[in-house]
């Protein structure tokens, strides 16, 4: 039971750093670099995943052993293509704003490799709880990383942080980090520190 | 069971589930997703035309419709056009409101734009959006100067090409409120004017358009022929209408159509394109100021009616008889 727990946990906490997603395994780097221009972005487009990857991996968890693996992936697909319809459809009737400004990034998750990456390598070969833990681990990832970003982005391009300016007047926001090579020049810098830590180790 | 049947089955059954689900958060959302619709268009529409309790959306195109906003009693306080049109980067769409005239802009409202942030992105800005704020269409927009007239706005320092994209969408949706508050629909206030003008001074003589040309007929005889044609002013351009004889020789008549400058001047430019009148063609009378303090414009009009003449001395050799 004892090495059960600790299996979950290291499910639930790789995700999180050794095996991050985004700055380790460079997946799903699309919606990444075009919607981390500011925080809400970044939190909206990480709870979306978390939503879309938690709920495909629940339910495929439950029904793998149903599927024929000749039809596996487009029956993952579907699944996959249902929550993140609701996902967007939800985000639409509740919050148009930030709907608005995520524009055709949310539709996108369908083809986000790190939720279709996650039932093949994982769920697919694992019990339903890991696969859970698995599943939130690597959505907390994605989130750190893009928040990461965001909140990089938004400080040096607009001088703000979730819209509350946070220097004086006398500060000029870098434009660039706005605009799409401050989204690759961030997330470079994220990924040779991240290179940099682990080589140390 | 067979390997086939199981396959056909299972994913049917996955489809059907992910269909009703869906079918269901659809039927649930879609009344919030409508309502968020029309209440960012009637936002939109309030902010342009104050006082706005109710009103009537008359559909042009997929990119354009005509919202006509009533207050408390009825009557119609203006219009609110719906606008989309190009920016910088991408589309930039408008709600621009009118007085009932459909003369003067009343407020403009930026609904969706993809102009780069912080720079194209500021035509969201109020001080942007102000300057619209009683401006008669056609509108100019100036680099690094104050607007003198009631026609001209200040463009965004690095953002020109936006802040012109919205100035021409702007003009844009004048164009088409005055196209369907005169109820000329299908026909552009060009050709309006022209057969307008035509039935005054040449009544009886029949004009029949085809392809850019009009053929100008009497009893079944062609007298000569007539052409839209455009040359470009000092900030603006400027339209004439020009009337040829049958041979493409010499200027019959000549209408002066439009443009920002023209209408300041009109007078002196009527007088202008009489004197034209009766004038072999192509004109060869540049720098010749006859207009004083408008040489550019006059010199516009004359590069119309000369680009008027290449075309049609160009249609009528490929044998239009």
């Amino acid at each position: 039971m004892a090495s059960n727990n600790r299996n979950l946990g290291f499910e639930f906490f790789k995700g999180f750093f050794k095996e991050n997603p985004v700055l380790v395994q460079l997946l799903g780097l699309c919606s990444v670099l075009a919607v981390s221009n500011t925080v809400v972005n970044s939190i909206s487009m990480g709870i979306a995943v978390l939503f879309v990857l938690f709920f495909s991996s629940f339910v495929i968890g439950l029904v793998k052993d149903l599927i024929p693996s000749e039809v596996r992936i487009p029956a993952f697909i579907v699944v996959i293509a249902t929550f993140v319809t609701i996902a967007d459809l939800f985000l639409k009737a509740k919050f148009p704003d930030i709907s608005k400004a995520l524009g055709p990034y949310i539709p996108l998750i369908v083809v986000n490799c790190i939720i279709l990456g996650r039932q093949e390598a994982f769920t697919k070969k694992n019990k339903l709880l890991p696969s859970i833990m698995d599943a939130l681990g690597m959505s907390a990832g994605y989130l750190i990383a893009i928040l990461l970003m965001g909140i990089i982005r938004e400080i040096l391009g607009f001088g703000s942080i979730l819209g509350f300016r946070i220097f004086g007047s006398s500060f000029k926001p870098i434009l660039v980090m706005i605009l799409p090579p401050g989204a690759f020049l961030t997330l470079a810098m994220l990924i040779g520190f991240m290179n940099f830590i682990t080589r140390k180790e | 069971m067979r390997k086939e049947y199981r396959m056909i089955i299972v994913l049917t059954v996955i489809i059907a589930f992910a269909g009703s689900i869906l079918a269901y958060t659809y039927v649930s959302t879609q009344e919030a997703i409508q309502r968020n619709l029309d209440n960012s268009k009637k936002t939109a529409l309030l902010s342009v035309v104050k006082g706005t309790e109710s009103y009537e959306e008359q559909v042009i195109d997929d990119k354009t419709s005509i919202l006509t906003a009533k207050g408390s009693d009825g009557s119609v306080l203006g219009y609110g056009v719906m606008i989309t049109g190009g920016g910088f980067q991408g589309a930039i769409k408008l709600m621009v409101g009118f007085n009932p005239s459909g003369d003067t802009v009343l407020g403009i409202e930026v609904l969706e734009n993809v102009e780069t942030p912080g720079l194209g992105n500021r035509i969201v800005e109020d001080g942007f959006k102000k300057q619209f704020e009683g401006t008669t269409p056609p509108i100019e927009v100036l680099k690094g100067q104050k607007p003198e007239k009631k026609s001209q706005v200040q463009a965004i320092t690095g953002a020109t090409i936006s802040s012109k994209s919205v100035a021409a969408i702007v003009n844009n949706a004048q164009k088409v409120l005055k196209e369907n508050l005169s109820g000329e629909t299908g026909k552009d206030s060009l050709e309006v004017k022209v057969e307008g003008y035509l039935q005054k001074v040449m009544p009886g003589v029949r004009m029949e358009k085809r392809g850019s040309l009009y053929f100008l007929e009497e009893e079944g005889e062609i007298l000569g022929y007539g052409i839209i044609a455009r040359g470009l002013g000092y900030s603006d351009s400027v339209a004439v209408f020009l009337c040829v004889d049958t041979k493409v020789s010499r200027i019959e008549d000549l209408l002066v159509l439009d443009g920002s400058e023209v209408a300041v001047n009109r007078t002196k430019f009527e007088e202008f394109s009489q004197k034209l009148k009766g004038k072999a063609l192509p004109l060869n009378i540049k720098g010749v100021e006859v207009v004083t303090g408008a040489t550019v414009t006059q010199d516009a009009i004359i590069s119309a009616v000369n680009t008027g003449f290449e075309i049609l001395k160009k249609e009528i050799k490929n044998g239009i008889k």
